[in-house]
């Protein structure tokens, strides 16, 4: 029962970096750094659930490539995934939504359309 | 590989280069992007990685010190699946709130001129001389 909720447990965390991976990759096109960044990081992550799941169960067991993983593949792919998510944050911050479009009632420059008849035009 | 004979040690020790790396994200997401949906997520994900690390940390000690028929338990097993669990779900709002902000960056592409600019007055077919001075031509 146990190793059954094991396997389950690591499957489920390869199905979480694939799903990763998946948006990542589907943001590709719009969003070229964030989604690169992303896409790498849970690249990485799945790597190294995939590393810790053989690793458990056939050999390696006591060797210096665990601390390799936590101290170089795990949080870089970390960083990786919360750049990504971080700049695309900022870079909605730096970029604000345009100003004068419609809903965007704080914008002092709403666009109020140009009055092309002279003052007293009987039109 | 083990550099401390204390397994708590060991522990904390393997554990803190992703702590502190969630940690700063975390207090950058606090100052930079506070009180947007996205990165409230993406903090709750932050949260929930660092509650599970040291529940993990916690779960250690006591492996170190309890008494070893606590691990047979049901409450015990429990306990551990539920990490696991929550450990997933840190995950998954990092994986959400990166395709809510992906989403929500798409659609701002895919606004019409329309939205920007109102239609012509009726009788007016063309824009008066001069007028591509006030308003140059927009390029998508």
């Amino acid at each position: 029962m146990i190793n059954l909720f094991n396997y389950l447990y690591s499957i489920s965390h390869v199905a979480v970096c694939v799903c990763g991976l998946i948006f990542g990759a589907r943001a590709l096109s719009r969003h070229g750094t964030a989604a690169i960044l992303t896409t790498i990081g849970w690249g990485l992550f799945l790597l190294a659930t995939l590393f810790y799941f053989f690793h458990f169960r056939f050999f390696f067991f006591g060797s210096w490539l665990p601390l390799l993983m936590d101290f170089l593949i795990y949080p870089s792919a970390i960083i990786m995934i919360l750049l990504g998510i971080l700049s695309m944050l900022t870079s909605r911050t730096s970029n604000p939504i345009p100003t004068g479009m419609p809903g965007n009632s704080a914008s002092a420059f709403q666009y109020q359309g140009l009055d092309l008849h002279a003052e007293g035009d009987p039109s | 590989m083990t550099l401390f004979e204390n397994p708590v040690l060991n522990q904390i020790f393997h554990l803190a280069p992703e702590t502190i790396v969630v940690i700063t994200f975390l207090i950058l997401l606090l100052q930079k992007a506070s009180g947007r949906k996205e990165a409230t997520l993406a903090m709750i994900g932050c949260i929930l990685f660092l509650l599970v690390r040291l529940a993990w940390i916690a779960r250690t000690a006591m492996y170190a010190q309890a008494d070893f028929e606590i691990f047979d338990s049901l409450l015990y097993q429990i306990a551990n699946y539920v990490l696991m669990l929550l450990s997933l779900a840190s995950y998954g709002l990092w994986i959400s709130a990166f395709y809510l902000l992906s989403k929500g960056q798409g659609q701002l592409v895919v606004q019409p001129m329309e939205n920007y600019y109102p239609p012509p007055s009726p009788g007016i077919s063309a824009p008066p001389a001069g007028m591509q001075e006030v308003y140059p031509p927009q390029s998508h």
